[in-house]
């Protein structure tokens, strides 16, 4: 079986190739020790059959994210048969950068021109058969939205698998660079390295992290002899050695994209004015303010109609069970904490909120603007140890608080995955939207509910804030392409969306059903009636509700919206306003906005951060919470609220 | 010919005077350069011989064309010398004695190179400071700004290899940089660079240092 393997810079259309090439039939598999997602997929050409594997969007093969080092590491470990270079057309320069590192690495590449459209409207027209002279690899035309060039980039891979490629090192750095580039490079040949020693060379001389390492276990001469080398580099051009090899990469794709690329001037007049309204210091906010307020009001109203159409369903599924298997305390736990508790009750926040609302920002990603939000609200992120990409996961948590923390994975340091994690658990997700649109939002109106979204956004920057104050290191800052605005592609979107979903689905679920069984079993046998006992007196001397809240916030722990079903359960009505104050009913719901994240969102983090990090946060919320709605319960008593 | 110093002193105080539309009479003359009139007439008799002034007795002072060359380089060559000696911490009140005594000593060519010098020194900035739509090239990668106040050490992973990953994107000498867009409070830059946008938090575009030029 044929194996290869799609690299390239980010957002130059690699997965609507990798869409395209093998359809529906994908699977997702993590990096041994990473938590990167490798996706891969099989396709039958002429009889054969072949697995295309999608590495990482990057810009070059230096090992400071873990996208670089995996990339890296597959392609020399696994050894695929072709690497198809996905290359951007509109941009060739920024990708070409890529395409000459990997030709160091591997002679086995296919070249595909995408977004040739796009290039074409910006007044570009590229020689592509000079482009492959030069290279000295098949290069291929494509433009993948539309479905062109995708066979063909398939013959011209299986084609490359048929013959033995020759090592391309020719792309010459400048004459001082390179005679000490070929110096190391003929060190190296001595020893039985894994890389080729041309690549290793010039990673040494970029002082690349784990490539020093690795010269140091073969043998220390290599890595004083790169020191060497690189200061010689550095003072002859007054500039860091890795800077001068970048400077002198680019002059050479500079050098190839003027003997292919003849270019005019165009302008697009509308792509333009969208460009300039989506960054404008007023309109870019009144926009972004805009498109979050209409994706909100759409989502929870479709979003509540939807969630109303599912009760009625399992509550008609409830009474053909019950009627078929019998009352028992067995059909009770199977279908309270399995059917109903379990699949159900999680079904019902994922499909009517979640769902819906990743599609629309899967969209806003698709079509460039998530990044133009990023830019947009860098400068606030600064402020709380975080910089503008944060603002991803941080939205992602409206929806649900797991792929929001998974989704922290595109945080360059630990330090900002954790911080970002952390709170993007502090989001009120669509679970405790529920909650507070159902208690305060319908009980003290849609004032309140608003005035406690506001709030929750004091808190999280509040936190933010102090948390980035305590954590060791110091921030970082945002360094991001902002993509060209385009058309998102359904079936991108669609995917996007199934990831996200899936990480809720194979993350939340089992541990939902898992719990919702286990909940359901010790309240069978009396159990939570103890724990209840012994929080009341936190309950209802400290937070002044009614003791059975306790029970309520221990459903909570499954899922956040349960606290309001319970709470209705407990007190024998849903009408809250005829048994609780709006005092309590506000301590309540500021208590579940923040007094722990749900089961499945500490798994997540215990994945994400490991288990230390995921008990300090889960405890400090536990506290803050209890914290913050005892200080409530007494200033709005003497407020008279 | 041959001018001396105290001449070209003179050309120069009427090129100003000229400039600034002011009425230049040897009483005049005489105040700003803290002579005796009757030392001025002396002079101006040897400079309107020389054929660079006219003027009649009790009248104006007039340059001619040939005198208002004179007296015009003079000027620049004493304005360039201030901007240098101010730039070089020297207080305002002292650069003008000082720059009187320059002049007399730049050489064309060494005031060509002067002001050219401090043209473009005028021109260089970090990144940060450059307008929306302005248009620039590298000079440098300041990484003492990029990597300032950080816990790691130089070159090796400076902030998560901010460094590398700024010249891995193409931010490297000689490249041409346009702003497009800066995020208000200090926010970030979006820069077209080699076809491509790219954003950079306000504190790395401290680091990149880039000279302006036109379009």
């Amino acid at each position: 079986m044929l194996r290869f393997a799609l690299a390239g810079n980010a957002n130059v259309g690699k997965s609507v190739i990798f869409n395209a090439l093998t359809g529906l039939d994908q699977h997702v598999g993590n990096w041994p020790g990473k938590t990167v997602e490798l996706f891969s997929g099989k396709l039958h050409f002429e009889n054969q059959e072949i697995e295309i594997v999608d590495l990482p969007g990057i810009y070059s093969f230096d090992t400071y994210s873990m996208e670089e080092e995996v990339t890296r590491e597959y392609i020399i470990s696994q050894k695929p048969d072709v690497v198809i270079n996905v290359v951007d057309a509109s941009a060739l320069e920024r990708n070409l950068y890529f395409t000459l590192q990997l030709l160091e690495l591997t002679p086995n590449v296919v070249l595909v021109l995408n977004q040739m459209d796009i290039a074409e409207r910006r007044g570009m027209q590229i020689d592509v058969r000079k482009l492959a002279e030069i290279l000295g690899v098949p290069v291929v035309p494509a433009v993948a939205v539309r479905g062109a060039g995708i066979v063909e980039t398939i013959k011209a891979a299986v084609e490359v698998t048929g013959k033995r490629q020759r090592m391309h090192g020719e792309f010459k750095f400048g004459h001082e660079v390179e005679k000490r580039i070929r110096k190391l490079t003929l060190l190296l040949q001595k020893y039985s390295i894994p890389y080729p020693p041309r690549f290793m060379a010039i990673r040494l001389l970029e002082k690349d992290l784990q490539m020093r390492k690795l010269a140091e276990k073969i043998d220390r001469n290599i890595l004083t002899a790169a020191d060497i080398l690189a200061n010689e580099i550095a003072e002859i051009h007054h500039e860091a050695c890795e800077a001068v090899i970048s400077a002198e990469r680019y002059a050479v794709c500079a050098e190839i994209v003027r003997r292919v690329v003849r270019k005019r001037t165009v302008r697009r007049k509308n792509i333009e004015f969208l460009d300039y309204i989506s960054t404008h210091r007023v309109y870019g906010y009144l926009l972004l303010g805009g498109i979050i307020a209409g994706i909100f009001t759409f989502v929870f109203y479709t979003g509540s109609l939807i969630a109303a159409g599912m009760e009625n369903f399992f509550e008609w599924l409830g009474s053909g069970y019950f009627a078929r298997f019998g009352e028992s305390r067995t059909t009770r736990i199977i279908w309270d904490g399995l059917v109903a508790g379990g699949i159900g009750g999680a079904l019902g926040v994922v499909l009517p909120f979640v769902l819906p609302f990743y599609v629309l920002l899967a969209i806003l990603e698709q079509s460039g603007y998530l990044a133009r939000a990023a830019f947009l609200m860098d400068s606030l992120m600064h402020r709380i140890g975080l910089h503008g990409k944060a603002f991803i996961p941080l939205v992602l948590g409206y929806g649900c608080n797991v792929p929001a923390c998974v989704g922290c994975r595109i945080m360059e340091t630990e330090r900002e995955r954790t911080l970002a994690a952390f709170l993007s658990t502090l989001v009120p997700c669509s679970a405790r939207t529920v909650v507070i649109l159902g208690v305060t939002g319908i009980f003290m109106g849609i004032h309140w509910a608003i005035a406690l979204y506001a709030f929750n956004l004091v808190v999280v920057f509040g936190v933010g804030k102090i948390i980035s104050r305590l954590l060791p290191g110091t921030g970082t800052g945002l360094i991001m392409e902002i993509p060209g605005l385009r058309v998102p592609q359904p079936l991108v979107v669609l995917k996007q969306t199934w990831f996200r979903v899936k990480e809720f689905l194979v993350i939340a679920m089992p541990i939902i059903m898992a719990g919702s069984i286990a909940i359901v079993v010790l309240d069978t046998y009396g159990v939570l009636g103890h724990v209840n006992a012994a929080l009341s007196p936190l309950i209802v001397s400290w937070l002044g509700l009614p003791a059975v809240v306790g029970f309520t916030l221990i459903f909570g722990v499954l899922r956040k919206e349960l606290t309001v079903v319970m709470l209705a359960v407990f007190l024998g009505t849903a009408n809250f306003a005829a048994v609780l104050s709006p005092l309590q009913m506000l301590v309540f719901t500021v208590v579940v906005m923040f007094y722990v994240p749900c089961v499945a969102t500490i798994a997540a983090l215990v994945r994400e951060l490991g288990w230390k990090k995921a008990i300090a946060i889960t405890g400090f919320e536990i506290g803050f919470a209890l914290l913050l709605g005892g200080i409530i319960f007494r200033v709005g008593l003497i407020a008279g609220v | 010919m041959e001018k001396t110093e105290r001449e070209e002193e003179y050309l120069e105080e009427i090129r100003r005077a000229e400039e600034d539309g002011k009425k230049c009479t040897t009483t005049f003359l005489a105040k700003k350069l803290k002579i005796s009139p009757a030392s001025v007439s002396e002079m101006l008799k040897k400079l309107k011989t020389k054929g660079y002034i006219e003027y009649s007795p009790y009248g104006n002072v007039q340059l001619t064309d040939y005198g208002r060359d004179v007296g015009k380089q003079v000027l620049d060559k004493h304005r360039v010398a201030e901007e240098f000696l101010l730039m070089l911490g020297l207080d305002e009140t002292e650069i003008h004695e000082e720059a009187c005594r320059i002049e007399h000593a730049l050489s064309d060519r060494v005031f060509a190179a002067l002001s050219d010098f401090l043209k473009n020194c005028d021109k260089i900035s970090p990144l940060s400071e450059m307008g929306e739509g302005e248009t620039g090239v590298i000079v440098r990668i300041d990484t003492d700004a990029i990597c300032r106040g950080r816990g790691h050490g130089r070159g090796y992973g400076c902030a998560w290899g901010a460094l590398k990953r700024l010249s891995d994107l193409g931010f490297t000498p000689k490249t041409v940089v346009v702003v497009k867009r800066k995020a208000p409070l200090s926010g970030p830059v979006e820069v077209e660079i080699r076809g491509t946008t790219v954003c950079i938090s306000q504190n790395y575009a401290k680091g990149i240092i880039v000279r302006k030029t036109e379009g």
